[in-house]
C-alpha cells in the first residue's frame, strides 16, 4: 500500500529510493525455496518443507535481522555489554539462516544417486566409499543429543573432506573451520510429523534427494 | 534394574492441551525408548543396582555420556509426567513463595513461560528451589540436563523438545508454553517437592 502511494506522489523512480531508505536496515530475506513445497515427496513430506521454510527458516531471518538492528545500536553507542549479550541471539539466529538456506539447495527432486567427478574421487579418497562415506555420516548425525545438524564439510588445512556435527544452529565454518558442503538438519521439527521418533529412518531415506550437483558445487567453491 | 513408571493417567488427560496422539508418541515411543535402552547399557555394570537419581549424578561425574543422557531423560519425563495433569487450584502456601520470589503468581508463569520460548534447542525449564536459601527460581536446561547435577530441588518441570509439542502446535512453543502452564500444572505435586 505504501508502495501505491509513493507511486502515485512521486513516480517511479522517487518511489524506489524511497522505498530503498526505509528497507536499508532490513539486511536478511527469507530465500525461496528452489522447488515446490511437495516437490521431496515422499521422502520429506509438503507439510515438514511448508513449515520448515515459511515459519523455522522465516523465524530466524526475522530474530537475525532485529538482532543485527540491536547490534548496530549497541555498537553506536559503544555499549560493549549490550554487543556481548546479543552475541547468543546473532549465532542462533544467524546460524540458522545460514544452515537452512544451504539445506536448501543440498536437495532437490531429482536428486539421490551418487555423487561423481572431483566431488565423488574426494569421497573415495577420505572415506574409502560412498558406502563408508553415508554409514559415517549417517551414524553420526543420528547420535546428536537433542537438536543440531551432520555435515560433510571440506578442511582447506588439510585439503580434505571430514564429517562433523554441530549443535542447534551453530554454522560449521565459524564453530569448525570447515566450509559447509552438505547438511543434514536432525532438529525434530525437520522430520518429526513423517517420521516420528524414527530419527535413523529420516537420515537414511534424505540420501534419495541429496543434490550433489549443488553439493560438488559447493565443494568446487571451497576449494577455489 | 530400570523399570518404567507407568503413566499416571489415561492418555487423554490432557486434552485439549496436549492430545492422545501426543502421549501415544511422547509415552510409547520416547518415553519408554528411553528406559529400554538405559536397561540395555546398565546391564552387568556398577549402575545396575543404583537408583535412578544416583545413575544420574554418578553417570555425569564419570562421563559416561549415553547411561547419563538415558538416565536423566527417563527421570525427566517421569517428573514430568507427575508435573501436568488436569487444572487444579494453587496451594495458598505456594502462592505465598511465588509472590515472595517472583513478585507476584502472575509474573511467575509470564516468566516460566518465556524462559521455554527463549530455550534454544531441547531442553527443559524447571521451577526449583535452592537447598540452603529455600528460594524459588527459574532454570532452562538444555538436552538431558537436570537441577539434580546442580545440587537445586526440583519443583516443577515442562519438556521444550520438539517432540513434546510438535503433534499439536507445530513451531508454535508459545502456544503450547501458555496453554500447559496456565491449565495444567499439578500444583500439589509442586507442593509436596518443596523443602
Amino acid at each position: 500500500m505504501l508502495a501505491n502511494v509513493l507511486r502515485q506522489s512521486l513516480g517511479r523512480n522517487s518511489c524506489h529510493s524511497a522505498l530503498l531508505i526505509t528497507q536499508a536496515r532490513r539486511k536478511h530475506d527469507l530465500p525461496p525455496l528452489p522447488y515446490a513445497y511437495n516437490a521431496l515427496e515422499p521422502t520429506i513430506s509438503a507439510e515438514i518443507m511448508e513449515l520448515h521454510h515459511s515459519k523455522h527458516h522465516q523465524t530466524y531471518v526475522t530474530n537475525l535481522n532485529a538482532a543485527e538492528e540491536k547490534l548496530a545500536e549497541a555498537t553506536s553507542k559503544n555499549d560493549i555489554s549490550g554487543v556481548i549479550t546479543l552475541q547468543g541471539a546473532l549465532r542462533f539466529n544467524g546460524g540458522g539462516h545460514i544452515n537452512h538456506s544451504i539445506f536448501w539447495k543440498n536437495l532437490s527432486n531429482d536428486g539421490g544417486g551418487l555423487p561423481t567427478g572431483e566431488l565423488g574421487d574426494a569421497i573415495n579418497a577420505c572415506f574409502g566409499s560412498f558406502d563408508n562415506f553415508k554409514s559415517k555420516l549417517s551414524a553420526a548425525t543420528i547420535a546428536i543429543q537433542g537438536s543440531g545438524w551432520g555435515w560433510l564439510g571440506y578442511c582447506k588445512e588439510s585439503n580434505s573432506l571430514k564429517i562433523a556435527t554441530c549443535a542447534n544452529q551453530d554454522p560449521l565454518q565459524a564453530t569448525t573451520g570447515y566450509v559447509p558442503l552438505l547438511g543434514i538438519d536432525v532438529w525434530e521439527h525437520a522430520y518429526y510429523l513423517q517420521y516420528k521418533n524414527v530419527r535413523p529412518n529420516y537420515v537414511n531415506a534424505i540420501f534419495d534427494v541429496i543434490n550433489w550437483n549443488d553439493v560438488a558445487n559447493n565443494f568446487r567453491n571451497a576449494k577455489a | 534394574m530400570i523399570k518404567a513408571l507407568p503413566l499416571p493417567y489415561d492418555k487423554n488427560e490432557l486434552e485439549p492441551t496436549l492430545s492422545k496422539n501426543t502421549f501415544d508418541y511422547h509415552y510409547d515411543k520416547h518415553y519408554l525408548g528411553y528406559a529400554n535402552k538405559l536397561s540395555a547399557l546398565v546391564d552387568g555394570t556398577k549402575y545396575y543396582n543404583m537408583l535412578l537419581a544416583d545413575i544420574i549424578i554418578e553417570s555425569y561425574k564419570n562421563n559416561d555420556t549415553p547411561i547419563y543422557n538415558n538416565a536423566a531423560q527417563v527421570w525427566n519425563h517421569i517428573f514430568y509426567w507427575k508435573s501436568i495433569g488436569k487444572t487444579q487450584k494453587c496451594p495458598t502456601k505456594l502462592i505465598e513463595l511465588l509472590n515472595r520470589d517472583f513478585g507476584s503468581y502472575d509474573t511467575f508463569i509470564e516468566k516460566f513461560i518465556q524462559a521455554g520460548v527463549t530455550l534454544f534447542g531441547s531442553g527443559w525449564i524447571w521451577l526449583v528451589q535452592d537447598k540452603e536459601s529455600k528460594k524459588l527460581s527459574i532454570l532452562q536446561t538444555k538436552d538431558a540436563d537436570n537441577p539434580l547435577i546442580l545440587d537445586k530441588t526440583p519443583i516443577l518441570t515442562i519438556d521444550v523438545w520438539e517432540h513434546a509439542y510438535y503433534i499439536d502446535y507445530k513451531n508454535d512453543r508459545l502456544k503450547y508454553l501458555d496453554q500447559i502452564i496456565k491449565n495444567n500444572i499439578k500444583w500439589l505435586f509442586a507442593v509436596s517437592n518443596l523443602n
